[in-house]
């Protein structure tokens, strides 16, 4: 999907989150989802009217990714999600190419699932946060005991099974001080892809441990080292943040202003629904939080609402707008606009209690000092000559 | 003298499996009072390790023909790992050095730490790293006794500048045990 188009009004989506469920089987220290309690789950009928919602809005014009996600999808059974896609193609008469992909804890996956992940080429990403002494702090069961050892035992039922995955780990205040460790474990258990998540204040998560003094000297030192521990590999390990942002700073033209949004800021680029059939746009993490100037996110409900009349309903106005003036502001005072994008609506509401804002933790960690060490590792030792004379 | 593990290091065994005191019948494992009596936290021996990627990095150097030619990158590396962990300043007089000893027990003679022989002359030894494939010792001299500290391969100990008085102890084991001396040489 090119980025260029996400300067219009509303869409084309690119991805639709849905909530299978909010239960989580799960009670990690930094979750921000409010309901994961509830074992209520999205209907057939919702599934049906979320997709025939979707195909005749619009907003899709190509393929999506459909994302199961906000609560753990694997606590309901591989049947649900056969019917799902079964559901989901019986609305797609244009044929446009839909993507499935799961965000899991992993503690559930077995060889059925394995199955049906690859039946379906479903894109599989297990949050783990390495080794037991730093998962473990957070990534507990509801008695409280660690959760490494299962999700080590999905990963490799993944691996036996040849389903392709990638890795999500959080990353905290304690494990600014492990790079060496984070690198050995995903290379001694073969994984090849990882993506870093910050531990972000979202919601009823109202204080991240990376949010003290000195934090962001200690993320930097961090991400150097980690990055040269790639590098040394020949970038054999992916991550995401290197990945991504490495040829964005080699093709930067600083240009700011043409640089589009990102999905987050881009109205219906995102849309989320959860089981109820209530959706939202921009950050995912919105769907089910609550604020005290819009009440909650929500925009809209699939069972009674058009997409039509939720972006034209004052509630979406007033969002949009603020999440506009956020971005100019993102656009006129931040120096990385360029090869950010405007930062995350979600972390501007909870970080600065407003949409309307700019600079944020999220910011300094995961696009500032990400960016600033990438450019000094790219940048040649003095004295070294760049031009093969 | 007092142990502890290093800060920002996480290793697999505690200090209470790790500690052993020389008995009249031979090393036996600390009691309970003795560990407690032992472990604290600041101005101790501390019970570091490399990452697996280094001492892989090390094996594989030792295997080849290279060396003499690749030691000193592998001793960049131990710098730089040592250097993110912060666990001390590295001195600009900085050397490494890697010894092996055969199965023989050296810990009936313990030599200072800050009175140390190596290759290029006399120093002080900041650190040791077990670079084996299995488990060593060092034996030290705490007050009014002797005891050792287990160490899995990759894991070391930092000592302070004070200095402490130590030496190789093996355990049993008939294969080399081979050891990254990090240190610094006096200049006087």
């Amino acid at each position: 999907m090119a980025a260029g188009n996400r300067w219009r009004i509303a869409g084309p989506l690119e991805l639709l989150v849905l909530q299978p469920t909010p239960f989580c089987n799960l009670d990690c220290a930094y979750c921000y989802l409010p309901d994961r309690d509830s074992t209520r789950r999205m209907s057939d009928a919702t599934l049906n009217r979320v997709f025939e919602f979707v195909f005749s809005s619009r907003i899709v014009e190509q393929g999506f990714t459909v994302v199961w996600h906000a609560g753990e999808p694997m606590v309901l059974p591989v049947a649900y999600y056969e019917r799902a896609i079964e559901i989901a193609g019986a609305h797609n008469s244009g044929g446009l190419q839909v993507r499935h992909s799961f965000q899991t804890n992993g503690v559930l996956i077995d060889d059925a699932w394995c199955d049906f992940f690859k039946a379906h080429q479903v894109n599989v990403g297990v949050s783990v946060d390495g080794p037991a002494f730093l998962h473990d702090r957070n990534r507990k069961t509801r008695k409280g005991a660690g959760t490494q050892h299962r999700v080590m035992e999905g990963i490799r039922q993944l691996q036996r099974n040849e389903v392709p995955f990638h890795v999500i780990s959080v990353l905290t205040r304690e494990s600014l001080d492990y790079a060496d460790e984070l690198y050995d474990f995903y290379v001694d258990n073969e994984i090849r892809e990882v993506a870093f998540n910050i531990e972000e204040i979202e919601g009823p998560h109202a204080a991240s441990t990376l949010g003290g003094a000195g934090i962001e000297a200690r993320f930097r030192r961090f991400i150097g080292r980690f990055f040269d521990l790639v590098a040394r590999d020949d970038m054999a390990l992916s991550v995401r943040e290197f990945d991504s942002m490495v040829p964005m700073i080699l093709g930067a033209n600083g240009n700011q202003r043409d640089f589009p949004p990102t999905q987050e800021n881009a109205p219906c680029a995102i849309v989320s629904v959860d089981c109820e059939g209530n959706f939202t746009t921009y950050s995912p993490e919105l769907l089910g939080l609550k604020s005290s100037h819009y009440g909650d996110f929500a925009i809209g409900n699939v069972n009674t609402d058009t997409l039509a009349s939720a972006i034209n309903s004052d509630k979406f106005r007033q969002m949009s707008n603020d999440i506009a003036r956020g971005l100019g502001k993102c656009r006129e005072t931040c120096e990385y606009y360029s090869l950010c994008g405007g930062g995350a609506p979600v972390n501007k509401y909870f970080e600065n209690g407003s949409f309307d804002s700019a600079e944020t933790m999220f910011c300094r960690l995961n696009r500032k000092a990400i960016i600033d060490v990438i450019v000094a590792k790219l940048q040649p030792p003095v004295g070294v000559a760049t031009d093969a004379a | 003298m007092k142990i502890c593990h290093a800060p920002r290091y996480q290793g697999r065994l505690t200090i209470a499996e790790r500690l052993e005191v020389l008995r009249s019948n031979g090393w036996k494992p600390a009691t309970a009072d003795e560990v407690a009596a032992m472990c604290a936290d600041d101005d101790s021996v501390a019970v570091i390790g490399i990452p697996r990627h280094l001492l892989k990095r090390w094996w594989e150097l030792a295997e080849s023909d290279q060396v003499s030619t690749g030691f000193e990158g592998f001793a960049r590396e131990i710098a730089e790992y040592f250097e993110y962990k912060n666990w001390f300043a590295l001195p600009a007089n900085l050397l490494m050095e890697v010894v092996a000893a055969s199965g023989d027990k050296h810990d009936n003679e313990l030599v200072p730490s800050d009175r140390m022989r190596f290759a290029n002359g006399v120093g002080r030894a900041l650190a040791w790293i077990n670079l084996s494939d299995e488990n060593a010792s060092i034996a030290l001299e705490a007050e009014r006794m002797r005891i050792r500290i287990i160490l899995e391969p990759g894991e070391g100990l930092m000592v302070p500048v004070s200095g402490v008085r130590w030496n190789q102890s093996t355990l049993g084991n008939s294969e080399l045990a081979v050891t990254l001396l990090i240190g610094s040489l006096s200049t006087d």
